[in-house]
């Protein structure tokens, strides 16, 4: 008889305490555009029409950058909010693909850093035709099932 | 369930195989080894409650799956990664590499029947490496580690007739690499005799 | 490893009586060889593998170790010792407690963990990078600098 309720005990206990995690954890991703802060608004402003649309995990990815906003230099805020509506835009994989490839960016010394961004305007400079046909040109790197 | 003697001793058996297979496919030492720790760890972690005679496709099929996802790493890896060789950076700051010397080269003083298998198994290898992957994983399942059509297919993940196909394909793409090199049975298993005559 | 399976399996289940191929002869040749030269490993690569052998092992010994101790007796605190388990039993107000506490802890835990994720990877800052994400992702940009290096 002890040994039931001990083991009872621990049950509930153990779903106690990933329920609390769970509700620690999952913060806004139901939220409705009207249910967020005046501060995640804010930062989160180009997404404002669309919010409403984004799918919860979306909307997670998206709080996250919110909540990492204020530590950012004021330079780095006006960046991200400029181009936080392009990469609202992106699909999951594409996504992926920019954070996989970003990870390896932070590793490079800075004239690196600066010579791709040098590159990367060269490869404006190029035609559309030819940015597609190379995008063509590239093996496949994460398909939607490989996302995990 | 598997006893923990028994999975010692089922990993002492295929480890060295096991790392070879993975550095033929992966070309790369260090990664095999990577990979061959993690299917290790995943067989403990995942299947330890399972018979010991379904471990060895267990391992296998764990193994292939970690192998594809270094694939799909190295595919995003290798874009960047080249640029920062290209800028003359070195990606990792060893200047020796202590599993480079597998294949010791100074071959100078060297008997000459273990001169020419050594350089009969550089043959082997480099004709292995140069299957087309479906057909060598195919290959290497079947003719190497004994396992039977339907075995091969559940780790491939693949039918039974694509698993004949990719076995046939290897098979006569080795053997017409390796008679191209000028090996055939009867010096192939001359080596094997001499090997096992000298006790080595 | 026994290797005797092997010519059993080769065989074709349709044709029984059909022997292996020539070339089927000469690529099992050729993989004893190689099984052969797997034996031999430089030390260090041996080690390794005895590393990562050990640690799969033990992992299996501990988590059967754990099934284990949940199975002999019921009572889960079991595992922290005699000492433990009767301090338990008399002191229920005490371990309710020790319990609430574990909970709190475990709330605060996982909201620090959330925090703590490391900053510089995160999506905002790959936003603020300098280049922009469309930069990241296009992989028309990564073909062009593979070609320019040529």
């Amino acid at each position: 008889m002890a040994s039931f309720q001990a083991r009872l005990k621990l049950i509930v206990v153990f779903l106690l305490c990933i329920l609390v995690s769970g509700i620690a954890l999952a913060d806004g991703a139901t939220l409705t555009w009207a249910q967020l802060s005046n501060e995640q608004q804010q930062v989160l402003n180009p997404l404002a029409s669309e919010w409403d649309t984004l799918r919860p995990w979306q909307r997670e990815k998206m709080l996250d950058i919110a909540r990492d906003y204020p530590k950012m230099s004021l330079a780095k805020q006006d960046l991200v909010q400029k181009r936080l509506t392009n990469w609202s835009r992106m699909t999951p994989y594409e996504r992926e693909n920019a954070r996989k490839n970003h990870h390896q960016f932070q590793s490079l010394s800075a004239e690196k850093k600066s010579e791709l961004r040098k590159k990367w305007m060269e490869y404006q400079q190029l035609p559309e035709s030819e940015r597609a046909r190379l995008r063509a040109e590239s093996p496949g790197t994460y398909t939607d099932a490989e996302l995990n | 369930m598997a006893t923990s003697r028994e999975l010692s001793d089922f990993l002492v058996a295929v480890e060295r195989r096991a790392f070879k297979q993975t550095a033929y496919a992966v070309r790369d030492d260090h990664a095999a080894l990577d990979i061959v720790q993690d299917a290790m760890m995943k067989l403990a972690e995942k299947y330890g409650d399972k018979p010991v005679a379904e471990l060895p496709l267990l391992f296998q099929r764990i193994l292939q799956n970690t192998m594809r996802d270094f694939w799909r790493r190295q595919k995003v890896r290798n874009l960047w990664t080249s640029l920062l060789s290209s800028f003359g950076s070195s990606v990792d700051g060893e200047d020796r590499d202590p599993l480079d010397t597998i294949d010791v080269e100074d071959d100078s003083d060297e008997p000459s029947v273990l001169l020419e298998r050594r350089q009969t198994i550089k043959l082997i290898e480099s004709a292995l490496k140069k299957l087309p992957t479906r057909q060598r994983e195919a290959f290497v399942l079947r003719y190497w580690e004994d396992m039977d059509v339907a075995e091969t297919a559940n780790i491939m993940g693949c039918s039974d007739g694509s698993v004949k196909t990719h076995c046939s394909r290897a098979v006569h793409a080795l053997a017409t690499e390796l008679k191209k090199q000028g090996l055939d049975k009867l010096g192939l298993s001359r080596l094997m005799i001499s090997n096992q005559s000298s006790g080595s | 490893m026994t290797r005797n399976k092997s010519i059993n399996n080769k065989l074709d289940n349709n044709h029984p009586e059909a022997n292996l191929t020539m070339d089927e002869q000469l690529a099992c040749l050729a993989t004893d060889l190689l099984n052969d030269h797997s034996q031999h490993l430089n030390a260090t690569t041996l080690q390794r593998l005895s590393v990562a052998r050990d640690l799969a092992v033990n992992k299996l010994i501990a988590r059967q170790t754990q099934a284990v101790g949940i199975n002999q007796s019921g009572n889960v605190l079991h595992w922290l010792g005699d000492g433990f388990n009767s301090y338990f039993e008399q002191h229920r107000m005490m371990s309710s407690l020790i319990i609430v506490a574990a909970i709190l802890l475990t709330f605060f835990a996982a909201q620090q963990f959330n925090v703590d994720k490391n900053l510089e990877h995160s999506d905002a800052f790959l936003l603020a990078a300098e280049l922009p994400p469309e930069a990241f992702a296009d992989k028309g940009f990564d073909t062009w600098l593979v070609s320019k290096q040529d």
